[in-house]
C-alpha cells in the first residue's frame, strides 16, 4: 500500500515538474521572440535615425552655403558704395564723375534693398512665416500697374514689349496682389534681362472658367534655358551656370521665392523654354471673384501739394530726409520726436496730416495714434515704418491710422500718399 | 489561481496532517491533473474551492479558520518576491502598499492575474479601515495574510471583519 502512495506521490510530483518545465520553455520562447522583436525596432530606429542624421548635416551644410552665399550677395553692391562714396570723399567736385558715381551708388543701393528683401522673404518662407493675404483687386488696373512698372527698361533695349490678355477675365478677383506682382515682376525682369536688343516680351493674362483659375504667363524670345537646367534655377543662389551670373547678373533667389509663393498660393508654375530661342514662364492660380467697386486712381499731382504736416520721428537721418522730400514738394512741416509732443501737437495746432513714425520714446507711433484719436477723428495720419508686414499694417489701421510708408521712405510713394490725402 | 497557491497548500497540509490525508483529499477533489500543480501554472479557482471544502471536512476545522491558518502561513512564502522589504515599516502602512503598490508590480509581471481590490476608508496611526473586494470572496485568507504580516514585522494587530453584500469592510486595529 505504502508502495502505492509513494508511486501516487511521485508521478504527481513528476506531473508538476514537467509542467513547471513546459511553461519554462513557453516563457523562454516567448523572451526569445520579444528580443527578436525589439532588436528589428532597434535596427529599423537606428536606419531611421541615420536617414536623419543625414538629412540633419545637408540641412546644416545647405544653411552654411546659403549664409555665405548671401554674405557674397550683400557685400557685392555694399562694397560698390563704400568704394565709390569713399573715392567722392577724397577727390575734387567733378559733374561728370559725380554724376556717374552717384548713379552706381543709387542702382548698388536699390540692389542692395532687393537683395536682403529677396533674402528675408525667403527665410520667412522657409520658416513658414509667410502667409497670403487676399485682397478685392480690380484685374485691369492691377496688370496694368505691374507692366508699367518695366515699360521704360523694355524701351531702353528696344524690346517689343506687350501685354494681352483673354476676353473672359472676371472684372475683380480676390488674391494677394503684393504676391502676385512680385512673382510678375520677377518673370517679367527675368524676361527682360535675357532678351537681347530688338527681342521680344509678352504678359499673356488666361481664365480657365471651369477649373476658376487665372493664368499669367510671360513669354520671350531671349536666350533660353537648357533642358537639363530647368531644375537647376529653382535652386536658391542657382543660376543656370556661372557664366550667365557673370554676364546677366542676379541674387539667384528670385527663381526660388517664385516658386515657392506660387505654391502658398495653391498655384502651379511651368516653364517650357528653347535654348537660343526664348522661353515661358506661367503659372496657374485657383482665384475667387472678387466685389466690383470703385477704385480711385493715386493721383500724382506735385504742384497741387498745399498743407501743414505734423511729423514724429526721432531718428535724424530719417528726419533730414523727410525735411528734404517735403520741402521738395513746397510743405510746411513741424518735426516733433516722440510719440506724446506729437499728441500735444495736434491738440494745440491744426494740421493737415501727420506722419507717424511708429518707434518713439515716451508714446510710440501706435500709443499716439489711438490718444489723437480721442479728440480727432479726421486727421490723416499715416505710418511711416520700417515693418513690412501686412500683420503690421493692419494693426496700424486697428489703431486708427489711415494707411502707411515702408522705410526707406519712396520719393513717388510719399508723393502719392500726400496728394491722396491732403486733397 | 496562481498554482502558487495550490502547491503551498499542499505543502502546509501534508505538514499539518500527513501525506495519506492530502491523497484522500486529492481524491476527494477529483481534480483534472490528479493533483499536479506547478507553482508557475495557472489552475481553476473552483478546483481550490474543491480542495478546501475537502479539508474542512476531513479535519473538521471550518472552511473560514482553515483560511485564515493558511493565509498567516503563506505570508512568509509570499513577501520573498520582495527582497527590498522595510521591516520597520508600520504594520498599516505595508497594507496601505499593498494596493498601492505591491499589487501593482504583480500585476505587471502577470498581466491576468485577479487581485482583491482594497478601497481604504479611513486610517489614523493606530486604526486602518478598508474595503475588500472580490469575486473570490477569500476575505478570511486576507485575514490570515494581515495576520501573517503583523507576526513578520513584530507588530500586533487585531483584525475584524464586516461581511456586506459586495464588500467586506476589514478594521486593523494596532495592539
Amino acid at each position: 500500500m505504502n508502495e502505492e502512495k509513494f508511486q501516487r506521490r511521485l508521478t504527481r510530483e513528476r506531473a508538476a515538474r514537467k509542467e513547471a518545465e513546459q511553461l519554462l520553455e513557453v516563457k523562454s520562447l516567448e523572451l526569445w521572440q520579444l528580443n527578436q522583436d525589439l532588436e528589428s525596432q532597434v535596427n529599423i530606429r537606428t536606419n531611421e535615425l541615420e536617414i536623419a542624421l543625414k538629412e540633419a548635416q545637408i540641412a546644416v551644410k545647405s544653411k552654411g552655403e546659403f549664409l555665405s552665399n548671401m554674405s557674397h550677395e550683400i557685400r557685392t553692391p555694399l562694397n560698390a558704395i563704400i568704394g565709390f562714396v569713399d573715392v567722392m570723399a577724397k577727390m575734387n567736385y567733378d559733374k561728370t564723375k559725380f554724376d556717374k558715381f552717384l548713379n552706381i551708388i543709387q542702382t548698388s543701393s536699390y540692389n542692395l534693398l532687393t537683395i536682403i528683401n529677396d533674402i528675408l522673404d525667403y527665410s520667412k518662407i522657409q520658416s513658414g512665416k509667410l502667409t497670403i493675404h487676399k485682397v478685392n483687386v480690380d484685374v485691369s488696373v492691377f496688370m496694368m500697374g505691374v507692366f508699367e512698372l518695366f515699360s521704360s527698361q523694355a524701351q531702353k533695349k528696344e524690346i517689343n514689349y506687350s501685354f494681352t490678355s483673354a476676353n473672359n477675365i472676371p472684372n475683380f478677383i480676390l488674391l494677394d496682389d503684393t504676391r502676385v506682382s512680385q512673382v510678375m515682376s520677377n518673370l517679367i525682369s527675368n524676361a527682360l534681362k535675357f532678351t537681347p536688343q530688338n527681342g521680344m516680351v509678352n504678359v499673356h493674362l488666361e481664365y480657365i472658367e471651369d477649373k476658376g483659375s487665372l493664368v499669367i504667363s510671360v513669354s520671350d524670345s531671349g536666350i533660353g534655358i537648357d533642358e537639363q537646367a530647368i531644375h537647376k534655377i529653382f535652386e536658391p543662389f542657382e543660376q543656370e551656370d556661372s557664366s550667365t551670373t557673370r554676364e546677366f547678373g542676379g541674387t539667384g533667389l528670385g527663381l526660388p521665392i517664385c516658386k515657392k509663393l506660387v505654391k502658398l498660393m495653391d498655384g502651379i508654375l511651368k516653364i517650357t523654354s528653347t535654348k537660343g530661342e526664348g522661353s515661358c514662364f506661367s503659372f496657374e492660380l485657383p482665384v475667387a471673384s472678387g466685389e466690383s467697386i470703385e477704385v480711385k486712381a493715386l493721383e500724382v499731382d506735385a504742384e497741387s501739394l498745399r498743407g501743414h504736416i505734423l511729423v514724429a520721428e526721432d531718428n535724424a537721418m530719417n528726419i533730414m530726409l523727410i525735411e528734404i522730400l517735403l520741402e521738395e514738394f513746397g510743405l510746411e512741416y513741424t518735426i516733433v520726436s516722440d510719440g506724446q509732443s506729437a499728441v500735444e501737437a495736434v491738440r494745440k495746432e491744426k494740421y493737415d496730416l501727420v506722419l507717424m513714425d511708429n518707434q518713439m520714446p515716451i508714446l510710440n507711433g501706435i500709443e499716439a495714434t489711438k490718444s489723437i484719436r480721442e479728440f480727432d477723428v479726421t486727421i490723416p495720419i499715416i505710418a511711416v515704418s520700417a515693418n513690412v508686414l501686412k500683420n503690421d499694417h493692419q494693426d496700424f489701421l486697428n489703431a486708427g491710422m489711415n494707411d502707411a510708408l515702408t522705410k526707406p521712405i519712396d520719393r513717388d510713394a510719399l508723393n502719392s500718399m500726400l496728394a491722396h490725402y491732403l486733397s | 489561481m496562481r498554482g502558487m497557491i495550490f502547491t503551498e497548500l499542499f505543502e502546509l497540509v501534508e505538514k499539518k496532517f500527513g501525506y495519506d490525508f492530502l491523497d484522500d483529499v486529492i481524491d476527494d477533489s477529483k481534480l483534472p491533473n490528479d493533483g499536479a500543480y506547478a507553482a508557475t501554472g495557472n489552475y481553476s479557482f473552483d478546483e481550490l474551492l474543491r480542495i478546501v471544502v475537502s479539508i474542512s471536512q476531513r479535519s473538521n476545522i471550518p472552511v473560514p479558520v482553515l483560511l485564515e491558518v493558511f493565509g498567516e502561513n503563506l505570508f512568509e512564502k509570499l513577501i520573498l518576491i520582495f527582497s527590498n522589504f522595510d521591516k520597520e515599516m508600520s504594520i498599516l502602512d505595508f497594507i496601505e502598499n499593498v494596493e498601492t503598490y505591491i499589487h501593482v508590480e504583480v500585476k505587471k509581471l502577470y498581466p491576468d492575474v485577479e487581485l482583491p481590490t482594497f478601497e481604504i476608508v479611513s486610517k489614523t496611526e493606530e486604526v486602518l479601515e478598508f474595503d475588500y473586494i472580490s469575486k473570490k470572496k477569500l476575505h478570511h485568507l486576507a485575514k490570515g495574510l494581515i495576520i501573517g504580516a503583523s507576526k513578520y514585522l513584530q507588530q500586533n494587530v487585531e483584525v475584524d471583519l464586516i461581511e456586506n453584500e459586495v464588500s467586506v469592510r476589514i478594521i486593523v486595529r494596532k495592539i
